[in-house]
């Protein structure tokens, strides 16, 4: 228990900084907001056996974005656990965040102990990046979910190249797992690559050896190993389908495909790439440190000061091949992924093709380039912490150095405006540190252990987090303070399912690239239509007409599609999109009404759920049905278990004929394959888990039983 | 140096850290167009910088209190603004927000520079003529104030309208053209009414009717004001003939104010008319109003221009 004390510690202490997060005082924003509902959806439907490829409570009904959150996560199991017995969904779902934050920092300490063979070293890494402002990004982004699989990866990389076995080779296959299905793995793609080429040009010498040895492993490992690697290029088939998805068109990206004309929707622009990366972020960063520290904010990248100071301190260590490795590969990523720096990024985007498939550069900064600098300077800290000046003069000299550093550090806060006390408290108690453990009897530098090394480093934190919790908390505070003035006794209204008078079509709004992901025809409509005729539209989930009117997507007319709209026209317009198309009702006139809107006696609802909605029906006559979802290839229909074609009806939404008398009408998303494939994938991840857990607790079972 | 005892050197330094810093940033220096990123990350940082206008453009049209906070924030926008890409607007903005921060002399400085880089523009000299009149250096008021006087209506309605930082200020765009003429006359008016005060404080009278006339040759004198200043400075100055006309013209209009009667009965005194300033001067004592005073020109009424 005692050797767990510090790290107990500072989750304690982040906690703490953190407190109005758990205790749900502080609201996720921006994309966590996004990938809060994901997961919630997802996991809502799970838990009721559906498995949820289809999104009618997005802002556009749409195919769901499972890729986005990586469905396949068993770490997601938390969060229905908590559920389960009785924590509410908001509160697990952030203890689930806080939770994978800390296995993510766990997978840090264990790497950095990997690399440096040194617990203080390792401890200092851990709370280096732990108290960085890397966590910050749990309330805004969505990085994490990326960060901690990569660092796994890398920790059961180092391990499987020290020492292969089948833990370790599981554990990785496992982060791969992840990575390809969550988001967008080119970025650990790039990562990756980049790593090899680096460590292939460091470690030259020993590369020979390193490859016997994996070799070696497959040989005494053949079945496993095939396994593995079978398991791997299956879960490969789930980025690649997803592709190939999004490659036909049906699924649009009009915010992110902005400006990138008729290429893959997936695709981003080279203007959109170079609008916002690493150099941007640092410099908009620094507007908040030093004098603007009590402005902190969100999205400021921040490593706490012991950091600068390792980092000074470590000018006169020597570059052994581990540094160099890290300094190397941080290098080169930099100048790659910043594109007006040189021309690496252009030939890259030209030439490459995963470069046209990502934008955000500056997330290198946060995944890859922050982990990169700690454990250099953390590798530099394990050489200088381990120097022994044995003579007078070297001990003068590294006195004289260490005042240079930290008073050098003083003197540029200063002068660069900070008044933050916590700031100059670091660089003191720092002093202190080296000053004990250099220049003190061996009893006392014997006894410094890994608690002054978290009082230093913690220190600047508590007071920047602090500000970074008020000017996060006072926008949103206002907000719950005017709600609670309202009647306690009025409940804010359900969010509408899916079948009530509100459709959640209700809270599109018509303007240019309203949506950040959705189906393309909805798009054109919205970009087109008149907004007060939408408006006029949009309330009802089912319509029911008499006649059809045939339209050409070349030609579509939108002023007289939206004068309908607004007239409550008694005609749905159909496109053909290249089918046959015949009248059920035989041309005769539709009686003067308005359609039918929402349920009644001749339209009834059976079941409904995200993948599937089942009707009754019992019209006089044959009718035309508009069910105000997405219109998407992946539908199907069936009247009375026999298929029906189902028409693109209102430019972006279903419609079919329906057949006087007694019906049932079955609106079914997706092949029962792909369902089959996604949970086939999901019962591989769980047990790719299970084997992992397995495979770490067996040896411990062992051991305890003989010893 | 022993050839040994170099190469021991050598390898002593070239395995340090520091070296290979130092060689990472010559390599990079050869390969990275540092000015490029530099000036492309500015903008894009600035573009996020950017707080949001609403409590300044209110507190600038004097609907909101002072908010210190905020106040700063904007200052600390502008100020990278200003180091990024110098310009006299922005200047401008920053020498208001650290004249409410009570930063007088940054303040100052911001309006030297911006008026040094834009001289066509009114509301720099004006500002800086009002800071030091607010700070009673009523000597150093006077030329940046008749500089402001100098400037052209429609020059600086133009130099506002075009200006990317001021447009956040402007309101709606429906009878702008108005608006700012009005705003423009407002402070053309205020102008005169400081440079009156100062001559008035340095009993310079010969400026001060020099000022108000020069106010009521401008058109800015339909409340008669500045009539009232001119009769007072023509009668310190003894001209009882020429003050007891502008005093006269300014009672008619207002009829109640008993500081000017009681300056006109002191002319007509002084003018040797007995009778008539018995009168006057037993008007002036039942007069209930105060009218125009001078000593209410400070701060409180005459503020500075955001634009």
């Amino acid at each position: 228990m005692k050797k767990y004390f510090p790290f107990l510690l500072s989750m304690l202490v982040w906690l703490f900084c953190f407190r109005e997060f758990l205790a749900n005082q502080l609201p996720l924003t921006s994309d966590a907001q996004a990938y809060y509902e994901h997961i919630q959806f997802f996991i809502e439907n799970i838990t009721k056996g559906i498995y949820p490829l289809w999104d009618p409570h997005h802002q556009v009904p749409t195919e769901f974005f499972l890729r986005r959150f990586g469905s396949f996560n068993p770490f997601y199991t938390l969060i229905v656990i908590l559920n389960s017995v009785g924590v509410p969904y908001d509160t697990a779902y952030r203890l689930f965040l806080v939770f994978y934050y800390f296995l993510g920092m766990t997978g840090f300490y264990l790497l950095a102990k990997r690399i440096w063979a040194n617990k203080t070293v390792a401890f200092t890494a851990y709370l280096l990046l732990t108290f960085s402002a890397l966590g910050t990004r749990m309330f805004d982004s969505y990085i994490l979910f990326m960060f901690i699989a990569m660092v796994w990866f890398f920790y059961f990389l180092v391990a499987f190249t020290q020492k292969p076995d089948r833990k370790s080779l599981l554990g990785l296959i496992f982060s791969l797992m992840i990575l390809a299905t969550t988001y967008i793995p080119f970025y650990f793609l790039v990562i990756a690559a980049t790593f090899v080429l680096t460590f292939a040009v460091v470690y030259v010498t020993e590369m020979k050896n390193i490859l016997r040895r994996y070799w070696e492993f497959i040989v005494r490992n053949k079945a496993f190993t095939a396994l593995c690697i079978l398991i791997l290029l299956l879960t490969m088939l789930v980025p690649l389908f997803f592709y190939q998805e999004a490659g036909r068109g049906e699924f649009v990206l009009p915010m992110r495909n902005a400006g990138h004309g008729q290429s893959h929707v997936l695709s981003v622009s080279m203007e959109a790439i170079t609008w916002w990366g690493i150099v941007e972020d640092l410099l908009f960063s620094s507007y908040f440190l030093f004098s603007n520290l009590s402005n902190f904010q969100s999205a400021v990248f921040y490593i706490p000061l012991f950091a600068y100071v390792l980092f000074l301190a470590g000018v006169i260590t020597t570059m052994n091949k581990k540094l160099v490795l890290l300094a190397l590969w941080g290098l080169g990523l930099l100048l790659m992924n910043m594109p007006l720096a040189t021309p690496v990024y252009a030939f890259l985007y030209e030439h490459v093709f995963i470069f046209k498939y990502f934008r955000n550069l500056h997330f290198f900064l946060w995944v890859i380039l922050l982990p990169i600098f700690i454990l250099f300077v953390t590798g530099q800290f394990g050489q200088f912490w381990s120097l022994e000046p044995k003579t007078r003069k070297q001990k003068t000299g590294l006195m004289i150095f260490l005042v240079l550093v930290h008073a050098g550090l003083a003197v540029f806060l200063f002068c660069s405006g900070s008044r933050n006390w916590s700031s100059y408290l670091v660089l003191v108690l720092s002093f202190v540190l080296f000053g004990a453990r250099f220049f003190t009897k061996a009893q006392i530098r014997n006894a410094i252990g890994l608690l002054p090394i978290l009082c230093i480093v913690i220190v600047e934190p508590l007071e920047v987090y602090s500000y970074f919790v008020r000017n996060y908390l006072e926008p949103h505070r206002l907000a719950s303070t005017a709600q609670k003035k309202e009647e306690p006794s009025k409940q804010q209204p359900p969010a509408p399912a899916v079948l009530d008078h509100g459709s959640p079509l209700a809270a599109a709004k018509p303007s240019a690239a309203v949506m950040y992901y959705g189906v393309g025809w909805f798009n054109l409509l919205i970009e087109n239509i008149d907004p007060a005729a939408w408006e006029q539209y949009r309330h009802e989930k089912f319509l029911v007409y008499d006649r059809v009117e045939l339209i050409d997507d070349r030609t579509i007319d939108f002023e007289k599609i939206g004068a309908s709209f607004k007239e409550k026209r008694n005609v749905a317009f159909v496109a053909r999109d290249g089918k046959d198309y015949q009248s059920p009702s035989g041309g005769q006139p539709a009686p003067r009404r308005e359609p039918s809107a929402g349920l009644s006696p001749e339209l009834g609802l059976i079941t409904l759920n995200p993948n599937e909605v089942r009707l009754r029906t019992n019209f006089p006559v044959p009718r035309f049905l508009v069910y105000n979802d997405s219109f998407h290839s992946g539908w199907k229909a069936y009247v009375n278990e026999k298929p029906a074609d189902i028409w693109r009806a209102n430019v972006a939404f279903k419609g079919l004929w329906i057949p006087a008398g007694e019906q049932t009408v079955y609106f079914r998303f997706g092949a029962p394959a792909k369902y089959a494939f996604n949970i086939f994938m999901m019962v591989v991840f769980y047990a790719v888990f299970a084997g992992i857990i397995w495979l770490y607790i067996t040896p411990l079972i062992r051991r305890q039983r003989a010893g | 140096m022993k050839p040994g005892r170099f190469i021991k050197f050598w390898n002593l330094i070239c395995n340090r850290a520091i070296t290979f810093y130092l060689l990472a940033m010559v390599v990079s220096a050869g390969f990275v167009d540092y000015d490029l990123v530099l000036s492309h990350a500015r903008g894009a940082a600035l573009s996020r910088l950017i707080p949001p206008f609403n409590y300044l453009y209110s507190f600038a049209n004097g609907l909101q209190p002072v908010d210190r906070e905020k106040l700063k924030e904007y200052a600390y926008y502008f100020e990278k603004v200003n180091a990024y890409v110098p310009r006299a607007d922005a200047y401008g903005v920053l020498g208001y927000l650290y004249f409410h921060l009570g930063k007088d002399r940054k303040a100052v400085a911001c309006f030297k520079k911006a008026s040094r880089m834009d001289p066509q523009a009114f509301n720099f000299h004006y500002n800086l003529g009002v800071i030091y009149f607010n700070r009673q250096f009523y000597e150093d008021a006077i030329p940046p104030l008749e500089k402001a006087l100098e400037t052209s209506v429609a020059v600086n309605l133009n130099y506002i309208t075009s200006s990317k930082v001021y447009f956040r200020f402007l309101g709606p765009q429906e009878d702008i053209g108005s608006r700012l003429n009005q705003y423009l006359r407002e402070g053309f008016q205020n102008t005169y009414r400081l440079l009156v005060s100062s001559s008035l404080y340095l009993k310079d009278y010969r400026r001060m009717l020099h000022y108000a006339t020069a106010a009521i040759t401008a058109a800015l004198d339909e409340d008669k004001e500045f009539h009232y200043y001119a009769g007072l400075a023509a009668f310190h100055l003894g001209k009882f003939v020429q003050a007891g006309a502008f005093l006269k013209e300014y009672v008619q209009v207002h009829p109640n104010d008993s500081s000017a009667l009681y300056y006109l009965g002191m002319t007509l005194k002084a003018l040797g008319d007995e009778k008539a300033a018995e009168v006057v001067m037993g008007l002036a004592k039942a007069a209930s109003t105060s009218g125009v005073s001078i000593e209410s020109i400070h701060s409180d009424t005459i503020s500075l221009h955001i634009f």
